[in-house]
């Protein structure tokens, strides 16, 4: 659908983004992770046709964004961080200028218009200014005319900055239905947003792609090591000498609590999690120690996020991963 | 006209690409499928189609009023005068739409624009004069002896600063074009007026005389558009 290839940009000195590639494919929702000044905006202002790039490609449907650009142009529809709106017009009157500017008229218009409008659910608002409507409504006003002319790709540049938390869920169940019909891409550095709502994740740090995967198997990739932590009745010595036996443990950490309790991290590899539960937790039985509490801690998105954005160690990974893409 | 009528093509251009730029409405806007220099082209067009509704139903109305105060209707050659003032008005007025739009382009705040082009207004208004009178009389002193033989280049040289106005341009070739009495611009001396015949100039002849000032005035319009394209063109929109 959207093939990003060798894209570099340059503000004087400065690489905004360096010989970035990746493909969107049909039909899923992407998030577009990265800290500030990643280069985040710069690449979605390229996709979308605003910005010139220094070098490479971005092809739409085949269509190159800067050679071919109201072909490809009409398979994007975008909306920027901050919903631009005019704010003298009604919702109704500003679909109407941009449904134009898309190149619809008549009852194509019309039935467009009311269309994006049913499905924003912004239809009561319709003749209202939108200097009055809530941010909400904006951004869901913002949202219609990215999808008027029934564009194939939907971007999404941080859709749900500054709204409240009951706009934001709405807007999130907004995206997931959007991406039913639409591929949907979704910039955001809001991981927990990313993660309810992506299927597919490109993390991108210092203008370069670090990561492309599920949420799932980059935190299969990037967890090296499983913490299981338990709170048991024993002390510190006997529970070290009942985990003596046990295999696939690197570490152990104890913490002794009141009552005779003793707190236990032990760390293991990712793939051996849950045998050392069970290693454990029949250790503990035949002991007659009771387990009181005991769960698993893998590296969260949050973790990945930090690990590939900070740091040289983010620039060797980021290889890796962006090879693989 | 003259004086107040760049104030009309001045408000009309001063934010047409800055205030896009900062309500962050351009970028959406060229995201849209439409070619970017469609922005630009629009925001003259629109701007020069407002002035042209403006100039004509003023036309209109000034010229319906005058026909019922005095209740006689004007001739062809009338007409047409009328109208070649109309046409002069609104390529005068685009040429201060077309400067107002340069400094949208380059200017980031609509206020700086606004405040660079009242400035230019106001210098080539009201002061270009005095500095053309100014400059002339450095070149060529009209004090003492030699005073009488630079008369001439004086006056010639003050004419051709005072030409680089607009408004002087304009200021001339309507008092031309709505005077039939008016034969002649620029240097009359009494060769000139040697066996002429005492009558007052037909449209054609008028024409004649205004032709180079609209030709300017339309050239100084599109060459400011053109400024104002090739600025936009080159520059970065940025989200």
């Amino acid at each position: 659908m959207i093939e990003v290839s060798h894209l570099t940009k340059r503000y004087g000195d400065h690489t905004a983004v360096s010989d970035l590639s990746f493909t969107i494919e049909d039909g899923q929702i992407y998030g577009f992770l990265g800290p500030n000044g990643a280069g985040k905006s710069t690449t979605m202002n390229i996709m979308t046709g605003c910005l010139a790039a220094t070098s490479g490609e971005v092809k739409a449907g085949g269509h190159d964004i800067f050679e071919e650009s109201r072909q490809a142009k009409r398979m994007i529809g975008y909306l920027p961080e901050i919903p631009p709106l005019y704010p003298d017009r009604t919702p109704r009157e500003y679909l109407d200028f941009v449904g134009r500017a898309k190149g619809l008229t008549g009852k194509e218009l019309d039935g467009q218009v009311r269309h994006v409008m049913a499905v924003t659910q912004i239809t009561d608002m319709a003749d209202r200014l939108i200097e009055n409507l809530s941010k909400g409504y904006k951004q869901r006003v913002g949202i219609a005319q990215a999808l008027l002319g029934d564009p194939e790709v939907i971007i999404l540049d941080e859709p749900t900055v500054g709204l409240d938390p009951r706009q934001i869920i709405e807007i999130r169940d907004l995206i997931k239905s959007l991406g039913e019909k639409h591929t949907v891409i979704l910039s955001s550095h809001i991981l927990s947003e990313v993660q309810a709502v992506c299927q597919t994740i490109l993390i991108i740090s210092k203008g370069k792609l670090v990561a492309c995967d599920t949420a799932e198997n980059l935190e299969k990739l990037f967890a090296g090591t499983t913490t299981v932590e338990l709170t048991v009745e024993a002390s510190p010595r006997e529970a070290a000498e009942i985990l003596h036996a046990l295999g696939h443990i690197t570490g152990i950490r104890t913490e002794p609590l009141e009552d005779g309790q003793c707190r236990l991290l032990l760390d293991t590899d990712s793939e051996n999690g849950d045998t050392v539960c069970r290693d454990v937790f029949f250790a503990f039985s035949q002991a007659r120690r009771p387990i009181l509490r005991m769960n698993t801690t893998r590296a969260s998105l949050e973790d990945i996020f930090m690990e590939l954005t900070s740091g040289q160690d983010a620039e060797g990974a980021g290889k890796k991963e962006a090879d693989e893409v | 006209m003259a004086f107040l009528g760049p104030l009309a093509g001045i408000t009309l251009g001063f934010d047409a690409v800055n205030n896009e730029r900062s309500q962050g409405t351009l970028n959406r806007l060229a995201a849209q499928p439409i070619y970017r220099d469609s922005i630009i082209n629009a925001k003259f067009l629109a701007g020069a189609s407002v002035i042209g509704m403006i100039v004509l139903t003023l036309g209109l109305y000034i010229s319906g009023m005058g026909l019922l105060l005095i209740g006689i209707p004007p001739s062809v050659e009338e007409v047409l005068r009328i109208t070649a003032f109309l046409l002069l008005a609104w390529v005068y007025i685009c040429v201060w739409l077309a400067l107002s739009v340069i400094f949208s382009v380059v200017c980031r705040h609509a206020a700086t624009a606004a405040l660079a082009c009242i400035s230019i207004w106001l210098f080539l208004s009201l002061f270009m004069s005095l500095v053309a009178s100014g400059i002339a009389g450095m070149v060529y002193p009209l004090d003492g002896i030699e005073g009488f033989a630079n008369m001439m280049s004086n006056y010639e040289l003050n004419l051709a600063l005072n030409r680089v106005s607009p408004y002087y341009l304009f200021s001339e070739a309507a008092s031309t074009i709505l005077n039939p009495n008016v034969r002649s611009i620029g240097v009359v001396t009494m060769a000139s007026y040697d066996r002429a015949v005492a009558s007052s100039l037909p449209f054609g002849e008028s024409m004649l005389l205004i032709w180079p000032h609209l030709v300017v005035m339309a050239a100084l319009a599109m060459a400011g558009f053109a400024a104002a394209y090739v600025s936009f063109m080159r520059q970065e929109i940025r989200a």
